[in-house]
């Protein structure tokens, strides 16, 4: 069978390839990495591009038909076309608007292709093949079902994000992405111009991508949750998430790179999501009811802790431990090192449940994110707090909660180490300091530095060249704890941050930061005690409920 | 000098978050000053069209801040003879973001952009701008008009500013296609564009001014192209600075008196600019000119010079007086950025009519138009026989960038092509 024509976007007018007995297969480009693109195009170009052209050279694909919808959309075409070797490639012109004039040339656009596929194949177009393609695109538009549904919009998320969502969430989940549903009107009976008519439904449909000017804003209504998904270096997807936050409907935004290698982060996030609109609520398994104490574990990119709650919700033990190469090893230690403070035993533990990014590889009865066992453990440390600000090791969060410690909405960092404990424990490197002597110098600074860089690597270079101009180290870290400051209140204005605030995470103990932050919000920040501990506190007091 | 404007950068981020028209009046105080200081106390260095360019670029940017319900918010590829013709001051958008980092001002804009929920990866011309109208920095126009050439944001962030501020737009969609059935559906929109400012301007326009605004565009036109074939024979004393007015002047300043008065001078100044030598560079898009190294590299310097940046070439397309709404439609549809092929064919084709030793493809932070032909335009250009570096970096934002890092690539750059025997 020949190859089939591959395309990417709602828009490719795949009903004209029935017209030739052509096979039309959608892109749903997924790579490991960008190894191909970022050399023939650029790292910085958006995530969907760069996966097409690594899954287009990848597999060898020689038949691409391409519509102009982004930037990307025509670099990619402009790569393939440069580095040769296709059958077939073809960039359609995609119009902004939708009056006579755009149908008429998008028609245009249409019989340039009618014309370009009449030479791949040395046949002519079987029109009625191609009104029966599209009445039968009408007919199998998409049937929507009443009821409460969770939305994912913003940019193309595919199967990988779509899967995703669907295993986490116990209602349907709606693909409102920009490479979504496709619903084209069907065709009149007469028609007399075809193409034309076929260019009117092509634009009509009935959700128009961001570029299109004309578009409305998108419909969640009905929805419980909406998840908007961005790409890196996707310009279009920002625009929608602003106008997404002004609305009622609880939002988790989330950024990928169309990668499958943030699925541990994005995982998070969806399960914290859905714990927030109340879909994990789940109970212990009984059989676990056999102690008097519970435990909770957060395993963590750089520690893992462990704490030890009594019946009444008393800390009787904790450990902190760093997580070293293995996820279940480190929780083992900690939980051991806890029980020891504590002076237990394992089997006196009725529940352990376990939080962080090794959640699910270490044991326990049940698993919670750590977005939900911060809040928990925050509201349980101050009840007053309504926005937590937690900096770990390679993750900033930002959640807000309620007057009963409900998360009624969150932020995180993405897939970048700026602002977060790494950032700082790379720079305390670069200056030769240890952690807690760069907490006491960003006190002592007498200059208002700026490190203006946004990228770690940048920003080494910055204190690096600081360095070598002999700034005092004191102004140099004051002047790295302002761009961790940046970025964190950047977090809080963004989640809607409101006092009383606290701070829990590894970086809570940075006096400086803590200090700059403060600053910046123009309030007061409380660091609990035992900050670093609150996100085990957290997993150990749900553990109390479920027992 | 740097932490003069750091100092004023601060001062305008910090009052313009707790009054933003206190914000603007001391930017506009600042720029002002600034621009009786080109006035009397020109940079001498630079030839007569230079310094002549430094003062008009001034008091046009104070004129847009001084002047908003005057004014009419576009993107820099918007043809602007309309509103010359109609007494409308064109804002550019993009000519506004660069003079707000002048000021040593952008991040805190960015930022606020940024929180709003745009992406950091966006363009920081258009983020400075968002942040800058979001914050209340950037006052409203009275109209806002945009093309969506030759980017994205373009779609976006007028759009978005329309809604902000609440003002009507106008927009011009320019199809990736050079063709006749392109150029009249550009045309089209441009007439209808007429329409639009006349009912919401409350005045008719004069089709004299329109012919004498196009006619005054093709003179331009004609002597920046002549300038093409001088700057190849010629060695002009120059800035980087001066070439980013020059984008300006050569775009939404086409039509008006000073662009042609510029454009003369230019000739002038070059004919009369000693031989060319140094190791002479095509530069293609816009260019980082707050960053310290790339000033020290290439300001003054006869050793080491940017001959012509490629976006100031972009707009020079013939001109019909007598077809006033074509003339404009074909600068846009035939614009050598309209397309990947046809940039890269025009950047070998300019590369050479320079006679440049090298080119320099810098990748602006979030455009993904010039990054995601960076590697085809390399291999192209390298082909035709012109070194070409990419260099990544921002122009608008201090945070995207490294001065280390810049340094070192341009430095190696250059002696390379030292090794290689240009210059």
């Amino acid at each position: 069978m020949d190859e089939p024509i591959y395309y990417v976007c709602k828009y490719t007018p795949i009903e004209l390839l029935s017209g030739f007995g052509l096979r039309a297969e959608r892109l749903d480009p997924a790579p490991v990495s960008f190894e191909c693109a970022d050399g023939c195009a650029h790292p910085n170009l958006c995530g969907y591009g760069k996966a097409i052209l690594e899954e287009t050279l990848g597999r060898g694909i020689r038949r691409l038909l391409l519509v102009d919808c982004c930037d990307v959309c025509r670099r990619v075409y402009d790569v393939l076309l440069a580095r040769g070797g296709m059958d077939f490639l073809l960039l359609l012109s995609l119009p902004h608007q939708n009056g006579p004039a755009e149908r008429a040339l998008l028609a245009g656009e249409l019989r340039r292709l009618q014309a370009a596929l009449e030479r791949l194949t040395g046949d002519n177009v079987d029109r009625q093949e191609v009104s029966r393609a599209w009445r039968k695109a009408a007919k199998a538009q998409e049937q929507v079902e009443g009821g409460p549904y969770i939305a994912l919009t913003g940019a193309h998320g595919g199967a990988l994000l779509l899967c995703l969502l669907c295993q986490r969430a116990a209602l349907p989940v709606r693909d409102l992405t920009c490479t979504g549903i496709r619903t084209l009107p069907g065709p009149e009976e007469e028609t007399a111009d075809f193409l034309t008519a076929y260019a009117a439904a092509l634009l009509g449909q009935e959700r128009p991508c961001m570029r299109m000017q004309f578009r409305p804003p998108t419909e969640t209504a009905g929805a419980v949750g909406v998840v908007c998904h961005t790409v890196k270096f996707c310009d279009y997807y920002g625009f929608e998430y602003r106008a997404l936050k002004a609305r009622k409907e609880p939002l988790l935004k989330i950024e990928t790179d169309c990668t499958p290698q943030s699925g541990g982060q994005l995982r998070t996030r969806i399960e914290a999501f859905m714990e927030m609109l109340g879909e994990g609520e789940r109970k212990m398994d009984p059989k676990s009811d056999r102690g008097q104490y519970v435990a909770g574990v957060d395993s963590g990119s750089s520690s893992t802790d462990a704490v030890i709650l009594n019946r009444r919700g008393e800390i009787v033990g904790s450990a902190i431990l760093p997580t070293g190469a293995g996820a279940a090893a480190g929780a083992e230690k900690a939980l051991e090192a806890a029980l020891r403070n504590a002076g237990l035993t394992a089997d006196q533990l009725g529940a352990v449940v376990t939080t962080g990014y090794g959640r699910e590889a270490i044991g326990g009865q049940r698993s919670v994110t750590e977005i939900t066992c911060h809040a928990k453990g925050a509201h349980h440390l101050a009840p007053e707090a309504r926005t937590v600000i937690d900096i770990g090791g390679q993750d900033s969060k930002v959640i807000r909660l309620d007057e009963n410690g409900q998360v009624i909405n969150f932020v995180m960092n993405d897939k970048c180490a700026a602002g977060t404990g790494r950032f700082l424990e790379m720079m305390a490197r670069t200056m030769e300091l240890s952690l807690d002597e760069m907490s006491e110098l960003g006190l002592r600074w007498q200059r208002d530095m700026q490190i203006s860089s946004m990228c770690t690597v940048f920003a080494e270079s910055e204190v690096v060249s600081l360095i070598a101009a002999n700034t005092a180290s004191s102004d140099i870290v004051h002047g790295l704890n302002e761009s961790v400051a940046a970025k964190t209140v950047s977090l809080v204005r963004r989640a809607g941050g409101e006092p009383a605030y606290v701070m829990t995470g590894g970086v809570a103990r940075n006096r400086g930061v803590v200090q700059a932050i403060e600053k910046k919000l123009s309030a007061a920040v409380r660091v609990p005690e035992e900050a670093q501990l609150c996100g085990a506190l957290g997993a150990a007091l749900i553990a109390l409920e479920g027992i | 000098m740097a932490d003069v404007v750091e100092m004023f950068g601060r001062a305008i981020d910090a009052l313009a978050a707790r009054d933003p028209d206190q914000g603007r009046r001391l930017m506009l105080t600042g720029l002002r000053l600034f621009g009786l200081k080109l006035r009397h106390l020109p940079d001498r260095r630079l030839p007569p069209s230079r310094q002549y360019s430094a003062a008009l670029i001034n008091r046009t940017v104070c004129r847009m801040l001084a002047h908003p319900e005057q004014a009419a918010l576009v993107s820099v590829f918007q043809p602007c003879e309309l509103l010359e013709a109609m007494d409308v001051i064109p804002m550019c958008a993009e000519l506004f973001s660069a003079f707000v980092n002048g000021c040593g001002a952008e991040s805190a804009f960015a930022q606020a952009a940024e929180v709003e929920g745009i992406a950091e990866t966006y363009c920081s011309y258009h983020k400075v701008l968002l942040g800058s109208a979001f914050s209340g920095l950037l006052p409203a126009p009275k109209l806002i008009v945009n093309t969506s050439l030759v980017c994205d944001a373009n779609n976006l962030t007028f759009r978005t500013l329309a809604e902000h501020y609440d003002v009507p737009r106008f927009y011009v969609d320019v199809p990736p296609r050079q063709d006749e059935t392109a150029l009249r559906y550009v045309a089209e929109q441009l007439l209808a564009l007429q329409g639009f400012l006349e009912e919401q301007l409350g005045r008719s326009m004069q089709e004299e001014r329109l012919r004498e605004a196009v006619a005054r565009s093709g003179r331009t036109v004609a002597a920046l192209r002549a300038c093409i074939p001088e700057k190849r024979e010629h060695s002009l004393p120059g800035d980087l600075t001066s070439e980013m007015y020059e984008i300006y002047l050569s775009h939404n300043a086409l039509g008006s008196s000073q662009a042609e008065r510029y454009a003369a001078m230019l000739l002038d100044d070059l004919k009369a600019a000693p031989r060319a030598r140094g190791i002479r560079l095509l530069w293609l898009h816009t260019i980082p000119i707050w960053q310290t190294p790339v000033k020290a590299l290439f300001d003054l310097n006869d050793r080491y010079q940017v001959i012509a940046c490629d976006m100031c070439m972009e707009s020079l397309c013939e001109v019909d007086p007598e077809r006033p709404y074509e003339s404009m439609a074909r600068r846009l549809v035939f614009s050598p950025w309209n397309g990947g092929q046809v940039r890269v064919d025009s950047s070998v084709r300019l590369a050479k009519a320079l006679g440049a030793d090298g080119v320099i493809c810098f990748c602006h932070w979030g455009c993904k138009q010039t990054m995601g032909l960076s590697a085809v335009l390399k291999n192209e250009l390298e082909k035709a026989g012109f070194p070409t570096l990419i260099l990544n970096g921002d122009g608008c934002d201090r945070r995207n960038a490294s001065d280390g890092q810049t340094a070192t690539r341009l430095n190696a750059f250059l002696e390379m092509l030292e090794g290689q025997g240009h210059g």
